[in-house]
């Protein structure tokens, strides 16, 4: 699942395009950039988190797919985007998410890894600050974690 | 089984004698009748000649449709995260994003066919055509029985739940173990005590030597009038207990096709001491066997016999079987 249905989406971007699949909740970083309001460049781009040393975006809120559509149409029940069209990225509100990597800390700033997924502040290397832990993991690995990409 | 669609009429002799006939276009034209006035009872016989009634629900597809089924967005075990919370005087209450999915279901074509010598029709040996008859529309519904409850057997064995009653002795059915199955159906079924629509065992599927134990339950098990009346009450057997119907399935038992496709194909272990599975169905709900129909049966007549000095029929239908929601099926053992 990713991410639960209980979340507040503060603020949202639906600017940018993804050139490649993920899983919503993992957090997206610059890939390419556009040029003024660039509102439909395709040079506006983002991906999934590879480095530490990334320029975080925000959070992914759909799932990107790469399915064959003229054999079979994208699934219109969920929230998904065909790989190469544009998503929506959270960049400040919080989520329930279970995009976790290791131990985790409430009240600790967040930060990510390279793949994506978030880690505590007290990750031995990490990336700059994306949010703070709101919540330590449930029974099924979920925490409530707070985006704010400043 | 069928044989009242069967049986001759004066006019449905002579219609099989003019089918037997060596000239082709009377023959044909003969063939092609019998075909349409054998469509309408195969299409009756392979719905109602069946083990699947009332399990299945039939969805006709319209042609171009899609056999796609959404699902619930609150799936099993995400009901938690659907309960209201405290909130302060004031503030912007956070929102509740829901999503679903579905599923579609393939379907498939199935065929088959039947012939005979013409001169059976000629000497219009009603019963042995009648007999191919019937054997055509068995090869039907034999097909669509196997694929209907093995789709429930599959759904049952993917839950990973069998229920049994340590107590019972080795292949004794029990009512407690229908009472097991109750509180087990309604523990995993979702929801809480006054939940509308709710998990419920209704239906409950048994060997008939798993029915004939009722007869041998002791007087621990029921009370001398009961006893009584299984010994020389009509039909002497009960078919409800504890508000759940009992059927029996001749493909259940010890040996049997749908015992050897749950230990054989599905690779389903039984527990110690158990010999058998039953399988109970929840069909208060109707939401989740379904049996998405693309054409129905269809029955034409075989052209191309007619110089091999024979006659026939063949046909096909496309269909496919689902179960949306495996909690609906529970297997149990004894």
């Amino acid at each position: 699942m990713a991410l639960r249905p209980t979340r507040n989406e503060f603020l949202t971007d639906l600017s940018f395009f993804m050139n490649e699949t993920a899983e919503r909740g993992l957090l997206c970083v610059f890939d390419s950039q556009g040029s003024g309001a660039a509102m439909d460049q395709s040079e506006a781009s983002v991906k999934v988190a590879s480095s530490l040393d990334d320029k975080p975006v925000g959070l992914l809120l759909n799932d990107v797919v790469n399915l064959d559509l003229t054999r079979q149409h994208i699934n219109y029940d969920k929230d998904e985007m065909q790989k190469g069209g544009k998503v929506l990225l959270l960049r400040h509100g919080f989520v329930v998410t279970d995009q976790i990597s290791g131990a985790i800390t409430m009240g600790e700033r967040a930060h990510f890894v390279p793949g994506g997924s978030f880690c505590s502040n007290s990750a031995s290397s990490h990336s700059v600050h994306v949010g703070r832990w709101l919540s330590k993991k449930d029974s099924d690995g979920y925490a409530k974690l707070e985006i704010n990409i400043i | 089984m069928s044989k009242k669609f069967f049986e001759p009429t004066p006019e449905m002799n002579q219609l099989l004698s003019r089918a037997g006939s060596l000239q082709r276009e009377e023959s044909l034209a003969a063939t092609s009748e019998l075909a349409k006035a054998l469509e309408l009872p195969l299409r009756q016989g392979v719905m109602s000649g069946n083990i699947l009634d009332g399990i299945f629900e039939a969805i006709n597809l319209q042609p171009g449709a899609t056999a796609e089924f959404p699902l619930d967005f609150l799936a099993p075990g995400t009901e938690k995260e659907f309960v209201a919370f405290t909130i302060p005087n004031h503030g912007r209450i956070p929102e509740r994003h829901v999503e679903g999915d579905y599923v579609m279901v393939p379907t498939y074509d199935v065929g088959a066919s039947i012939d005979w010598l013409l001169k059976y029709a000629r000497d219009a040996r009603w019963d042995v055509v009648g007999r191919a008859m019937d054997v055509l529309q068995g090869q039907f519904v034999k097909k669509m029985n196997d694929d209907g409850w093995h789709t429930l057997l599959s759904a049952g064995a993917d839950r990973n739940i069998l229920i049994y009653d340590g107590d019972a002795s080795s292949g004794m059915f029990s009512k407690r173990l229908v009472s097991l199955l109750k509180v087990v159906m309604r523990r995993n079924g979702g929801g809480n005590s006054t939940s509308i629509n709710r998990g419920e065992l209704t239906d409950l599927y048994i060997s008939p030597e798993g029915h004939e134990d009722i007869r041998n339950w002791g007087v621990d098990e029921v009370d001398p009038v009961t006893r009584r009346d299984l010994i020389v009450g009509e039909g002497g057997l009960l078919v409800r207990i504890f508000q759940v119907n009992l059927h029996t399935l001749d493909e259940l038992g010890e040996g049997q096709e749908y015992q050897n496709f749950y230990t054989t194909d599905l690779s389903g272990t039984m527990p110690a001491g158990k010999n058998e599975i039953v399988v109970g169905l929840d069909l208060r709900n109707n939401d989740s066997f379904v049996m998405p129909v693309r054409a129905p049966v269809q029955v034409f007549e075989d052209e191309a016999l007619h110089r091999q000095r024979r006659a026939g029929m063949y046909g096909w239908a496309e269909h496919g079987f689902a179960a949306l929601d495996t909690r609906r099926v529970l297997l149990g053992a004894f």
